[in-house]
């Protein structure tokens, strides 16, 4: 079954989007309803999972764009609930590296959320990044720089540079 | 090799894992730039140290059982929880004219300024955005094509550091592509109601882009 063979990694995408379990298991399985009732609309031009992947991401971004409208509206700051008092060191003590990194990743702006993990985690080519987005080449390697660059700055205290 | 050219190379050169010598020449002569490849390439490995979710529960079999349930929901529609198609044509037609009759009673107590607006002219009324047909979508663009965020240095001055954060998520949500029909898909109206009583709110504390004037 189709569901079985691509779950995990739909549940993965789809995690590191909104970086919150319960959030990214509905997600996941909107993801599946969506491509079974769409199934027929499937053009064979791109392959299933690339398929899978385009509605994995849009319904994520969508799910990004309207948990902050609802953050607007309630006037409080989305990254509220992965911030932490505690210094640098006393984190990495902790073991909160996730946590770290999920209020980083959590604070880029959702274009570039996506290009990164498409590009880090997925290890997607610029090419197939910009046709799954349907944007250009540039564009992705714009949005990935900007990423990365803003990921460097939030998580420079906990950067070792190498020797 | 100039220092901008290598930075716009540095992430590609950390991704293949191989330093052109034209490149590895710079960075043993710049010191910003050598800084600067270190620190990426730091981020790279603290990256790649993050754990990965759990996947316990996605492959339960629960899930599949879960994803069932919800595929058959919505196969089955909500025209089929009705007995007979028709009620349910019915039961629309009138929640869309009570909608109406809500929309009309209500309007002018909520947006005082637009149904005091008496145009003397077809084109004059033509030209204003909001007319007394509008819907709370509708409405709500138009209050959101109102409001001028002003610069980043002024906001302090005016607003507490959480309504600035909201002012700035607002803002870069404004400027992102997505429609506001997208944004809007999920709310409920209550939801965009309160939105667009909060936008109201911010409008009278900052310049509006018609009179360029603070509205106090």
């Amino acid at each position: 079954m189709l569901v079985e063979r691509y779950r995990e990694r739909i549940y993965l995408l789809v995690w590191r989007m909104v970086r919150n379990r319960e959030d990214a298991l509905d997600l996941s399985q909107e993801v599946f309803v969506k491509a079974y009732k769409n199934l027929k609309s499937f053009r064979h031009e791109s392959n299933f999972y690339t398929w899978l992947y385009r509605i994995a991401v849009n319904l994520s971004l969508n799910f990004v764009r309207r948990e902050k409208l609802r953050s607007f509206l309630s006037l409080s700051d989305l990254s509220d609930k992965f911030r932490s008092d505690s210094s640098p060191s006393e984190d990495i003590e902790r073991h909160q590296l996730s946590g770290l990194i999920d209020r980083a990743v959590m604070k880029l702006p959702e274009k570039q959320r996506a290009v990164f993990i498409l590009r880090h985690y997925e290890e997607m080519s610029v090419k197939e990044v910009a046709d799954l987005l349907g944007k250009s080449e540039g564009t992705i390697k714009a949005n990935y720089y900007q990423a990365i660059k803003k990921l460097r700055e939030s998580l420079k205290p906990y950067v070792e540079g190498e020797e | 090799m100039k220092c901008e050219e290598v930075r716009k190379r540095m992430l590609e050169t950390i991704e293949k894992g191989e330093i052109e010598p034209e490149i590895s020449l710079h960075l043993q002569k710049c010191e910003g730039c050598s800084g600067v490849f270190k620190e990426y390439r730091g981020l790279f490995k603290l990256l790649e140290t993050e754990p990965e979710p759990s996947l316990e529960e996605v492959r339960s079999p629960q899930y599949l059982v879960l994803l069932r349930e919800r595929i058959d929901a919505s196969e089955r529609g909500w025209l089929f929880g009705f007995p007979k198609p028709a009620w349910a044509f019915a039961l629309a037609s009138v929640l869309v004219f009570a909608l109406l009759l809500f929309n009309l009673s209500n309007f002018s107590s909520k947006f005082p300024y637009v149904a005091s607006y008496s145009p003397s002219s077809t084109f004059e009324y033509a030209e204003r955005p909001a007319s007394i047909y509008l819907g709370a979508e509708e409405e709500l663009a138009y209050l959101l094509s109102e409001v001028e965020v002003p610069e980043d240095e002024e906001l302090p001055q005016l607003l507490s550091t959480s309504e600035t954060n909201s002012l700035l998520q607002a803002e870069e949500l404004l400027s992102s592509e997505a429609s506001l029909e997208t944004l809007l898909e999920d709310l409920s109206e209550e939801e965009i109601e309160m939105l667009s009583q909060t936008i109201e709110n911010l409008m009278s504390v900052f310049p509006s882009k018609e009179n360029g004037v603070k509205r106090c």
